[in-house]
């Protein structure tokens, strides 16, 4: 069953795409992830222009942080306070990315820029996460329960004498607004190169630097995200015209089925070993695009039309 | 240029020099006169015919409407492979095509034909650099080749010479073949009589192709209305993740 996407000028199997966004969902139900960071290469794997992979990425993360959002906000797991001014420094962070972006796709070296980001990111990523993970089946196989590792806290950020002191009620903290702020421009600028959410930034940083309880993490991570995101799309649009909502809707259908998987499978098996197989998967991702950054191309000239 | 303004004054020809009563020496038309590009488009051949009332040599040159292409160059860097040089250049035929009842070589006036930009190796590209500088000649030849090259082999571009076929002696037909990638725009099938290395006659046709369809329809609302289709996906993509939300509402 193919469909022609009128962005990416592209004709794409319809179960095919359905089937990488379902891997996201599956993913992000697992493990918890929004699996932005493996949907784009795989995009540009089969295909699809890397400039429109990643602001189409983009637009489908809107819809599975709403819904994620939305099952926190029931739970009241949500820091709107904290949330907003990581959102402010969002903001900030996705004008200044699509700038980047779009300065980029004129130069001509913008796929190189996201291959370049993503196999630097996935390979830092995929190596750790393997590192830990190896290390978890090795313990719990000698019996060792380990303990939650202290002195990770980057508390010494807190003495900073930074100004903006304010009072963040539901994490029950007071910090400068500015280090809120700057973790989101760090993050939203992640958004609008690489077409990911951004969660991997701010979560351990709302933890490890932000020290905010762990509970309200990842709601306050989604809420701030959703708008982020939805700006991304709207600046990629306007200023790339690379956002397409055909393969954008095909993959959140995907996604949406794919969480559900996801949800049972990760109440059923244990994370850790799993951890280790999407360790593999970010390394295996990794390394297919190294590989096209450093092998001869084909051919060395490439011809770009300029729509006026 | 030099090809517009010869088209000129040959069209100017017949009002100025007919003095009796004259057949046209050359007429043609097409069985279609547009090409509506859909989802399942998968090329298309259209029939020019016509009939020839003097003695000569026909050519056919479909040529597609103009753009600007940027060839770029990639060059190692630290192991890894950058695009580096890049050359413009604008007013390009996207779409070139020929037909003829000889060989081009037959028609004897190598400069009429460079002219004319009929031949692979005539057509006139100018290259610039981004800044809108003048590229040397070299520089421009290489950058060229790979352009024609590109054009070749996405069959964009034929390097081939179609046959024309004659029915008796003065009625003729050829196939002019729009291939499954074409863009849109005004295409124009362009008729040349030649003897004894000089042009004849011309005429010529227009073509529109158009794309029509959902994805066309998508594809200019991105770009003419980019604001409004970037707030369209993100409703898109807020709505069906509320949706989500309550149709798999906690179980």
């Amino acid at each position: 069953m193919l469909i022609y996407l009128p962005i990416a000028e592209l004709p794409v199997n319809i179960l095919l795409i359905l089937a990488l966004g379902g891997l996201g969902g599956i993913l992000a139900g697992m493990f918890g992830i929004g699996g932005g960071f493996l949907l784009t290469p795989l995009l540009m794997f089969i295909g699809v222009p890397p400039a429109v992979a990643v602001a189409t990425s983009t637009n489908q993360i809107i819809a599975s942080s709403v819904s994620g959002f939305m099952a926190h906000w029931h739970r009241k797991n949500v820091d709107i306070k904290m949330g907003t001014y990581l959102l402010i420094g969002g903001l900030l962070g996705a004008v200044i990315g699509v700038w980047l972006f779009s300065i980029l796709k004129q130069l001509g070296q913008i796929d190189l820029a996201i291959s370049l980001i993503y196999v630097i990111f996935l390979g830092t990523i995929g190596t750790f996460m393997a590192i830990e993970s190896s290390k978890t089946i090795f313990k719990q196989s000698r019996g060792i329960i380990s303990a939650p590792e202290k002195g990770r806290f980057l508390t010494w950020l807190h003495a900073l004498p930074l100004p903006l002191r304010t009072h963040f009620p539901r994490s029950d903290l007071e910090i400068s607004g500015v280090l809120p702020i700057l973790v989101g421009v760090i993050a939203g600028i992640m958004v609008a190169l690489m077409g990911i959410g951004g969660g991997f930034v701010t979560i351990p940083a709302m933890i490890y630097i932000l020290r905010m309880p762990t509970s309200v993490v990842v709601g306050t991570s989604l809420y701030q995200i959703i708008f982020t995101t939805s700006l991304v799309t709207v600046l990629h649009a306007t200023s790339t015209q690379s956002v397409d909502i055909v393969l954008a809707a095909l993959l959140i259908v995907g996604g949406v089925i794919g969480a559900q998987f996801g949800t049972i499978i990760g109440l059923k098996l244990r994370a850790e070993k799993l951890r280790i197989l999407l360790a593999l998967m970010v390394l295996g991702v990794c390394i297919k695009l190294a590989l096209g950054l450093f092998i001869e191309p084909d051919d060395l000239y490439s011809i770009v039309e300029i729509i006026k | 240029m030099i090809r517009t303004l010869c088209l000129i004054i040959l069209a100017l020809c017949p009002l100025l020099s007919i003095t009796k009563a004259q057949a046209t020496p050359i007429i043609a038309d097409l069985a279609i006169r547009s090409v509506d590009i859909d989802h399942n488009f998968d090329g298309l051949n259209v029939l020019m015919y016509g009939a020839q009332n003097d003695a000569g040599r026909i050519v056919v040159a479909l040529r597609g409407p103009k753009k600007t292409y940027v060839v770029r160059r990639k060059e190692r860097i630290a192991g890894i492979w950058v695009n580096k040089k890049s050359i413009s250049f604008e007013d390009t035929n996207s779409f070139y095509a020929l037909a003829s009842t000889h060989q081009l070589a037959d028609i004897r006036n190598d400069n009429l034909l460079n002219n004319l930009e009929i031949g692979i190796n005539n057509i006139h590209l100018t290259a610039i650099t981004r800044k809108g500088e003048p590229v040397d000649e070299a520089t421009e030849k290489i950058f060229k080749d790979a352009l024609i090259k590109a054009k070749l082999s996405n069959k964009l571009y034929s390097g081939t010479v179609e046959p024309v076929s004659f029915w008796g002696e003065t009625l003729f037909r050829t196939t002019l073949e729009f291939p499954k990638n074409i863009s849109r725009g005004w295409y124009t099938a362009e008729i040349y009589l030649f003897s004894d290395g000089i042009l004849r006659a011309v005429q010529s046709t227009p073509i529109e192709v158009s794309k029509i369809g959902m994805s066309a329809f998508i594809f200019d609302a991105a770009h003419n209305n980019s604001l409004l289709y970037g707030i369209m996906c993100v409703l898109m993509a807020l709505i069906a993740g509320w949706s989500a939300n309550a149709l798999f509402k906690r179980t």
